[in-house]
């Protein structure tokens, strides 16, 4: 295993402002303990109850994407279950709150991804409404358990654009990141 | 049949059905790890009821928050209530938001929007 330089890291992250981490699979029971511990740190912060609800709602959508697509997934010992593995992290800045997922996805995914992100950040709040609602009508995928609204969701309680980016890691997979603000 | 009765937790609904009555009602936070699962007993409780009893059916929802799985699975049982509507049954479905919240509020708005069944919103 390689040694891990704490300082090097602790300096890395100085200034950014990071409030929650998480780096490996999270389950879904892991999922909802993060999400209430991330509901009173806001509680602490945070005055506007709408905010915490979006920022949560986000967290929760943004983490069950990781889970279920992330190509590293993880078998949880004495169960059939296998989670996805990635990172997610929650930042305050001095106007907003940002949510950041990062995990491993196929490259034959990305160009996917990226024009649906693009796609939605292209629409208007009107347009973003009727695409929810034409998507929302479409039968849930059974396997992947995804209604295909995340996305335009996420972008809908932020109304902010999100943010796309692919590092290509290797020839199968890329680091995919995904980031919105949630204005306070 | 028979009645449905789920306890509320803190990423799953309380669910309650009350066949003599007509009534389903469900509250809290729903984002359970599977969310088909999770509503194929009240959709078949839904369609039996329609199916056996075929009586007034109220559907009572006051969620507070729900993931998009969820949201796909509330949408398609109140399209069985407008199914039912359209065949004559008498159907009404009550969408109860927190005063403050627009999310919720607006949520229930666009369903309201999209169907021909007696929908009301409230707050609380």
């Amino acid at each position: 295993m390689k040694d891990i330089d704490l300082f090097d890291w602790y300096k890395n992250i100085q200034g950014s402002n990071i409030f929650f981490a998480i780096n490996g699979t999270i389950s879904h029971s892991l999922l909802v303990e993060f999400g209430e511990m991330i509901k009173s740190r806001l509680f602490q912060i945070e005055e506007e109850r709408q905010v915490i609800k979006k920022v949560f709602a986000i967290f929760v959508e943004l983490a069950q994407n990781l889970m279920n697509y992330s190509s590293a997934k993880v078998k949880i010992v004495n169960t059939d279950k296998y989670v996805g593995s990635g990172i997610i992290l929650l930042r305050e800045n001095a106007d907003c709150y940002e949510v950041i997922s990062g995990n491993l996805v196929r490259n034959s995914k990305i160009d996917m991804i990226r024009s649906k992100c693009e796609y939605i950040n292209s629409l208007n709040k009107t347009e973003l409404k009727e695409y929810y609602k034409a998507e929302k009508r479409k039968p849930l995928n059974k396997e992947t358990l995804s209604a295909g609204i995340g996305l335009i969701d996420i972008v809908r309680k932020a109304n902010n654009p999100i943010k796309f980016m692919a590092n290509q890691k290797d020839e199968n997979l890329s680091f995919m990141e995904l980031s919105i603000k949630i204005m306070k | 049949m028979k009645d449905i009765n789920i306890e509320k937790t803190k990423y799953s609904l309380e669910v309650i059905t009350d066949e003599e009555n007509g009534i389903v009602k469900m509250s809290g936070a729903s984002y359970p790890e599977n969310a088909i699962e999770f509503f194929e007993p009240i959709i078949r409780w839904l369609n039996e009821y329609i199916e056996e009893v075929g009586e007034k059916l109220i559907m009572e929802l006051k969620i507070t928050y729900q993931n998009t799985s969820s949201s796909k699975m509330i949408l398609d049982m109140i399209y069985i209530l407008e199914d039912y509507f359209e065949a004559g049954g008498d159907v009404k479905v009550i969408w109860f938001y927190e005063e403050d919240d627009e999310d919720i509020y607006e949520t229930g708005e666009e369903l309201m929007e999209d169907f021909e069944l007696p929908f009301k919103i409230i707050a609380y």
